[in-house]
């Protein structure tokens, strides 16, 4: 295994003007401009298709399709753009990915109410879970969700941008507004401590 | 050692980086705080590897969206899309790297198979060039048992291999229908899967992902070995291809190193071993329990997975999947021939023989489909049937889950060995699997103390369900010979009688531990739940352990003599294993009991600290014993730190829900005391449905009802605690107590009048400690001269107040208790709360007497 950290994520794409672009894109987007919603769309689409397959079930990935429901999610939430404050690019992909969040745990529990997930009851246990769940199980990531909840924004949009989404610290320094590479790395590890914190709170 | 300021700081930036870390080595430079945080690290360590390794699978709507006349419509419409000569007809797979579908080979009128993978930047140039270099050698193969290839190539940002179309089954459907596969026709699915793999291995590759899913029994006949791990895996060692099928997987994949010759003939191994058994030599919930269960060897091999399995195919079984590469078989021409010794037919007649045993799975198949998909038909030998009968279990399990409630009794395990030592050994078998399983969600366990009543006795299933008010029932008896144990373990469904589960462990009496656990998880798994809070394993020396367990079985004898000798017993086991956590909460727990001073007169105060000391250390050793937080619990009460002692006992019962004498401690030391009667109810509500056979517990529910002011409910719980143990201390006393709230009077004197004193010489009205608490029932019976004569006979402080607010002298009460304060608050403290003290309550002097003893 390479110890060089394998980078994914939206770097690529995201032009050094990002921070500012994106920020112009949301007020337009709020006053409803289709293409400015379009743009905001492209940007944050994939990182985030790429990121609920990690949150989600084999089985839940191949009955309802993952991209669609992300896809769809996301065109509803810039819809509805007039409920979120533009503060930094960090806290649209937090607002974002929350809402992806929530749709796909209702997704879950209406397959789970319908019965769909009991005809892949004969499957091992292990595919008939998340990646992450596989990984963590699924009282660490009740955890982990409720102490990033009780992050500061700042703390939990690091938290997002560089350990679910994969942001590159210069990336983050500019969707988090700080100067330097630097200086998002040692807000990210700040806040990575404090969530360790909030977590053990959270498990007594 | 000093703590290393920068430690936790590296971790983070390890984490953030995705740098590997080596947890043991971090762990040691820790100090017990950052400890306790590294533990969360660990798991969001893992929870970023998991994000960082998840592949992008499928194209996305954008690369759909790009080219909209093209796309297929995945609701269903039939907009037919073309791919170079192929045109899609219609999507018949999705695999976690592209998605596969039928197409239809307009130039040679055939129908194919197609896999699509993007090839976006995700992927990157190098990969997708190399994915179709790799479809060209594999469609240099040319072999039965291999799915063939017809093309690669690149038609825009789509990677595409069309493959010919396989019309069949997998093994593991075929497999999923109740079917087993007999020796031979594993030994020939061996044989033929051999050839395959050669065959790939011999163009230079590797297939990767050899599983029961990706073997065809196709409908011609033939056993195609399909699906390679084409694309996402190429040049990729990230554990994103772990997600899949885990339990293949060599152990040396899982700790990060690259897949080899030897990784596929472990996947083989693997698979055999599944045909055989329908189960996997290393089973875990999850990759991480994957990875510890490989790191601690917990293995079961072939022949405790299916006794009775010839020792021949065992071996070779057992040589494939051997955990270091080196002692496998090294190619797999040199396992062909192990395989094909085990057939008696000579060679020309073998390919002959594998079309037969196809024909005869084909045949069988059918005949199933025929009659309608009975399942456990093909059942011949016993262990099949056993096999059979657990694949209707879910059946079971699902009407048991469609009702909510999963309410498991372990019953004592029998003892089948001569020597009685092996009863605590047998004892602690029980008590452990107990322990494991009550931390499960979604499971609720039966105390030990209700089980063991069960110790013994016939077997009546129907009793254990209605007395325990269980739907489920494990059982089963060990065996000990020397250093061999076999234990026979089985979880019983007890409506009907249904077995779901059974297995034999065959092993050395050391892997005590290890079974305890694979008993345990095999429960979980069967009942399709997942392990809870993690608990601790520990792998003390078994004669250590034992007398541990001696020990543990003193302390539930509850007694001053049983608990001092119980003490020497734990410190002996802390001097053989300093490590072992469970011994210091033993110890407290002993300690505990010798605080009592009407148990342990003279030692009771020195008791306490000590009992702090062993607490602590249980829990510097494992944050995670139940029993360690039960006793800090325990002790902050005994100090009068109310919120601690209640985070401490509530953080015990969420660790281990089963054990009922937390329950019952917190509230006769905490919840008593500071009146918080509706959690005490809730709670000990919670352990009279976990512990229905206690008589400790009903008579704690008992006396809880009886300060609540609801003495008629009280009755009926001391005379149930009554009918389970007469003899409980305190219980006769609580009985007549309750009888005179609750006004029965006639009742409640004819009880004091014949109750005897402990010695059984002296009626216990004529015992000056006896008579303390009949003073409120002699009052209320109008018999206030006697009561008088007893205030004049009594010297000690705490019995005179009782005595004096019987008789309703409000200040001579005040007086006493204030004396009884001084010399023994530990027993004012919950006196306070009690229905005889409800005269006092209103009065200055009480909520300044509370405030004295540390109360709120």
């Amino acid at each position: 295994m390479s110890e060089e950290r394998k980078e994914f994520g939206p770097r690529a794409r995201n032009a050094p003007d990002d921070f500012e672009s994106t920020l112009q894109l949301i007020s337009k987007a709020r006053t409803g401009d289709k293409d400015a919603i379009e743009r905001l769309f492209a940007r944050h689409l994939k990182p985030l298709q790429r990121w609920a397959s990690g949150r989600l079930p084999k089985w839940a990935r191949d009955l309802m399709d993952t991209d669609d429901l992300v896809q769809e999610t996301l065109l509803q939430t810039f819809k509805r753009l007039e409920h979120f404050e533009a503060r930094r690019v960090g806290a649209l992909q937090a607002y974002l990915r929350q809402a992806v969040l929530n749709r796909l745990r209702d997704e879950l529990r209406r397959k789970a109410r319908r019965g769909d997930a009991t005809d892949l009851d004969s499957l091992e246990d292990i595919s008939v879970r998340s990646p992450l769940e596989e990984a963590i199980g699924r009282e660490a990531i009740e955890d982990y969700e409720e102490a990033l909840g009780r992050l500061k924004p700042e703390e939990r949009e690091a938290i997002i941008a560089r350990v679910e989404i994969g942001y590159t610290y210069a990336e983050m320094a500019e969707a988090l507004g700080k100067p330097s590479a630097e200086a998002a790395r040692k807000t990210a590890r700040r806040a990575l401590l404090r969530l360790a914190e909030e977590m053990n709170h959270a498990a007594r | 050692m000093p703590p290393d300021d920068h430690l936790l700081d590296d971790v983070a930036d390890a984490i953030l980086d995705g740098t590997p870390i080596d947890w043991a080595r971090v762990g040691s430079r820790a100090d017990g705080q950052e400890r306790v945080l590294l533990d969360r690290l660990r798991v969001l360590a893992a929870l970023a590897d998991v994000h960082r390794d998840v592949p992008h699978d499928s194209p996305t709507q954008d690369d759909l969206r790009d080219d909209p006349p093209h796309c297929i419509d995945k609701r269903g419409a039939q907009q037919l899309r073309g791919w170079g000569h192929l045109t899609l007809v219609e999507p018949i797979g999705r695999g976690a790297c592209g998605r596969v579908y039928r197409a239809r080979d307009t130039r040679l009128d055939r129908d194919v198979a197609l896999k699509l993978v993007p090839a976006n930047r995700a992927l990157g140039e190098t990969r997708a060039s190399s994915i179709i270099e790799e479809g060209r050698l594999l469609a240099r193969v040319r072999h039965p048992n291999v799915v063939t290839i017809h093309g690669a190539e690149r038609i825009g940002d789509e990677i595409g291999l069309w493959m010919e179309l396989v019309k069949g089954r997998t093994l593991e459907q075929v497999l999923e229908q109740g079917r087993r596969f007999t020796t031979m026709e594993i030994v020939e699915i061996g044989i033929q899967l051999c050839g395959a793999i050669a065959a790939v291995h011999g163009v230079g590759l590797l297939h990767r992902d050899i599983k029961s899913q990706n073997v065809m029994l196709a409908d011609d006949g033939r056993l195609v070995l399909m699906d390679f791990g084409t694309g996402r895996e190429l040049g990729d060692n990230s554990d994103a291809r772990l997600a899949g099928t885990p339990l293949y997987l060599a152990p040396e994949l899982l700790s990060r190193q690259g897949p080899t010759v030897r990784s596929d003939i472990y996947s083989l191994g693997v698979l055999l071993y599944h045909l055989l058994t329908g189960s996997y030599p290393v089973r875990a919930q999850n990759l991480r329990d994957l990875r510890l269960a490989h790191e601690r060897g917990e293995r079961t091999d072939v022949r405790t997975a299916q006794p009775g399995v010839a020792p021949k195919l065992a071996r070779i079984i057992e040589r494939a999947i051997e955990p270091l590469p080196e002692r496998r078989y090294q190619s797999v021409d040199a396992m062909l021939p192990d395989l094909t010794a085990l057939k008696p037919q000579s060679r020309g007649v073998r390919m002959l023989y594998a079309s037969t045993v196809a024909v005869t799975i084909l045949l069988v198949m059918a005949i199933w489909w025929q009659a309608g998909g009975r399942q456990g038909r093909w059942s011949s030998t016993p262990t099949a049937l056993l096999a059979s009968v657990s694949r209707l279990n879910p059946v079971g399990v699902e009407n048991l889950s469609a009702t909510g409630q999963r309410i498991l009794a372990v019953l004592p395990f029998q003892n089948l060995s001569a020597e009685p030592d092996n009863d605590y050994l047998v004892d602690g078998l029980t008590d452990e699997i107990i322990r494991n399983l009550a931390v499960v969600q979604g499971l609720e366990v039966r105390s030990p103390t209700s089980s063991f009543a069960f110790r013994d006795k016939p077997r009546n299933l129907r009793e254990v369900g209605e007395r325990l008010g269980a739907n489920l029932v494990v059982e089963g008896s060990v065996m000990r010979s020397g250093n061999k144990l076999r234990i026979d373990a089985r979880l019983v469904q007890v409506a009907g009688d249904v077995p779901l589960w059974a297995e034999r462990f065959d092993r050395e009496l050391d892997d005590v531990f290890a079974i305890q656990d694979e008993i345990s998880r095999a429960i979980v798994h069967k009942l399709r739940l997942t392990l809870g809070t993690s608990q601790r394993r520990y792998d003390s020396d078994i004669d250590t352990y034992i007398l541990y367990l001696k020990a543990r079985a003193l302390v539930a004898r509850r007694g001053g003599e049983a608990a001092k000798a119980a003490g020497e017993l734990f410190q002996e086991v802390i001097r053989k294993d300093p490590a072992f956590a469970p011994a210091y909460a033993g110890l407290a727990d002993a300690y505990a009991l010798m605080s009592h001073p009407t148990l342990s007169p003279g030692i009771a105060e020195a008791a306490l600290p000590l009992m702090q000391q062993a607490a602590s250390k249980a829990l510097e050793l494992d944050e995670l014993l139940a029993e360690g937080h039960a006793a800090m619990g325990f002790f902050y009460a005994r100090r009068y730190a109310w919120e601690n002692a209640q985070k401490s006992f509530r953080r015990a019962i969420e660790l281990n829900p089963s054990l009922t004498q937390t329950y019952t401690n917190f509230w006769s030391t905490t919840l008593l005391p500071l009146e918080s009667l509706d959690e005490a109810e809730r709670l000990l509500q919670v352990a009279v449905r976990t512990d229905p056979l206690s008589s400790a517990v009903h008579d704690h529910l008992g006396f809880m009802k009886l300060v609540a002011g609801r003495a008629d409910e009280a009755v009926d719980h001391f005379k149930r605690a009554s009918a389970l143990d007469p003899n409980l201390a305190f219980l006769d006393q609580h009985l007549g107590r309750a009888l005179t709230f609750a006004g029965r009077l006639p009742e409640a004197l004819s009880w004091w009048d014949t109750r005897m004193d402990v010695s059984g010489k002296f009626h216990l009205k004529d015992v000056p400690g006896g008579q303390t608490w009949m003073a409120e029932t002699y009052v209320r019976a109008g018999r206030r001269a006697e009561v008088e004569q007893w205030a004049k006979a009594h010297g000690e402080p705490y019995r005179l107040a009782v005595i004096h607010a019987a008789l309703g002298n409000k200040d001579r009460t005040f007086k006493e208790l204030f004396r009884a304060a001084e010399v023994v608050p530990h027993r004012v403290v919950p006196l306070l709360s009690y229905p005889e003290m409800r005269l006092l309550r209103g009065d200055p002097r009480f909520a300044a007497l509370r405030k004295k003893l540390g109360l709120p």
